[in-house]
């Protein structure tokens, strides 16, 4: 079969060989050339100046992308360093630590990743996936962060929606006096909480189950809700 | 002059430019009337393969022979013209004006117009590697340069033109 293909091949090649292309006198050839010289110098300097002008366009599409390139590698590394930061420092805490957390709870500050947790700051370094843990120091929160954090307690439906005890019916605290407020400062990231304590009284209190009636001027007893506020987010941390 | 001053200078000077076109209009012109038999498209498409040759002058970098250049842009203008034919069907109507008799023995239908006709039913790059080889006497490896392929891909590509251009003649003559 490869041999009478082989010979095939050669049959048609031979055969081509043997062929003798159509050819045009060169006079014939030559006047066409002089005419193609008379359209040449009219064209010659229309090519020319088009071809200059692409490229000089095309010198500044190059420096246009070079550009380009280089904002979007900026703006990659603005935003994708730290969100790189964020995914290894959630799953260095989730080896070490055995702790889930979600990557909108990272803090990245000076390529560290930081993360609040049941009130301890863990520091989370993610080249030498070192963890660091360190306590909140206490510090007296200005007023105008007072204001602030009472406002955000009073109209959080935590405070509106109160339940003291599982299984109790809720009430609203949100007017209720306020007792005390705490700052807490973390030391690394800087992050401030701020507690803020309501009164109330538990709604399961009967005043005729505790107390004698007969006693004078016995009042129900004073319990204290605490709030935890992030300010920055404007929002009570759960 | 030296082929690559001359190159150079033809950049901004018509003149060397002009003797440029002096020296490989011939061969040009032959190699695409060879593919087209039809002088007046020839002599269209020999133009268009100078004009465009002026306009990509400069990305011509004498890594090959300046001829080899010129018949790859002469490929191209000629694909690019038989592309555009087939796109506006109008390919059918100009390849089938000269026909043989289909009664002639081999040996009197075996010509170039025969030859071309058979041709015209191929891919446009089997035609190119086959006017290339056989009538532009080019070897496997300078028509890969030409056609844009390696040397093994045009290999292959020329074996299939081979037996591709084969069941064509069979199918026009039955005896060969």
């Amino acid at each position: 079969m490869k041999r009478k293909n082989k010979e095939d091949t050669e049959k048609i090649e031979n055969m081509l060989r043997s062929v003798k292309p159509s050819e045009l006198a060169d006079e014939e050839i030559e006047s066409y050339k002089e005419d193609f010289n008379r359209v040449l110098q009219e064209e010659f300097s229309k090519v020319t100046v088009q071809r200059d002008r692409r490229r000089v366009l095309r010198v500044k599409l190059a420096y246009g992308l070079a550009i380009f390139a280089l904002v979007l590698t900026l703006f990659s590394f603005m935003y994708v360093k730290p969100y790189l930061i964020r995914v290894a420092t959630a799953r260095i805490i989730n080896e070490q630590l055995r702790v889930n957390i979600a990557l909108k709870d990272v803090i990245v500050k000076d390529g560290v990743g930081i993360v609040i947790y049941n009130y301890q700051e863990v520091v989370v370094n993610v080249s030498s996936e070192k963890v660091e843990v360190s306590q909140p120091i206490e510090y007296e929160p200005s007023d105008k962060e007072r204001e602030q954090a009472i406002e955000i307690v009073r109209s959080s439906k935590e405070a509106k929606y109160f339940v003291a005890k599982e299984g109790e019916a809720p009430q609203d605290i949100s007017k209720n006096d306020v007792v005390s407020i705490e700052g807490l400062m973390f030391p690394n990231s800087g992050k401030k909480l701020v507690e803020v304590s309501l009164a109330y009284t538990p709604t399961s209190y009967h005043l005729g189950s505790r107390l004698p009636p007969s006693i004078p001027g016995s009042q129900p007893p004073l319990m204290t809700a605490k709030f935890t506020v992030d300010i920055e987010k404007g929002e009570i941390q759960p | 002059m030296d082929e690559k001053k001359l190159i150079q200078k033809a950049l901004k000077d018509r003149e060397s430019f002009s003797e440029i076109v002096s020296l490989y209009y011939k061969e040009i012109f032959k190699y695409i009337y060879r593919r087209t038999l039809v002088k007046e498209l020839s002599k269209d498409l020999t133009q268009e393969t100078f004009l465009r040759a002026l306009k990509y002058l400069p990305s011509y970098k004498g890594k090959s022979l300046f001829i080899f250049w010129l018949l790859r842009i002469a490929t191209n203008v000629i694909n690019d013209h038989f592309r555009k034919e087939i796109n506006e069907n109008t390919f059918l109507k100009t390849t089938s004006n000269t026909y043989l008799n289909e009664q002639d023995s081999p040996e009197d239908q075996i010509d170039y117009e025969f030859i071309h006709k058979c041709m015209s039913k191929l891919s446009l790059r089997e035609q190119a590697v086959i006017t290339l080889i056989f009538f532009e006497h080019k070897n496997i490896k300078d028509a890969a340069f030409i056609i844009g392929k390696t040397a093994n891909a045009m290999r292959r590509l020329y074996y299939r033109a081979l037996i591709d251009l084969k069941k064509e003649i069979k199918k026009k003559c039955n005896n060969f």
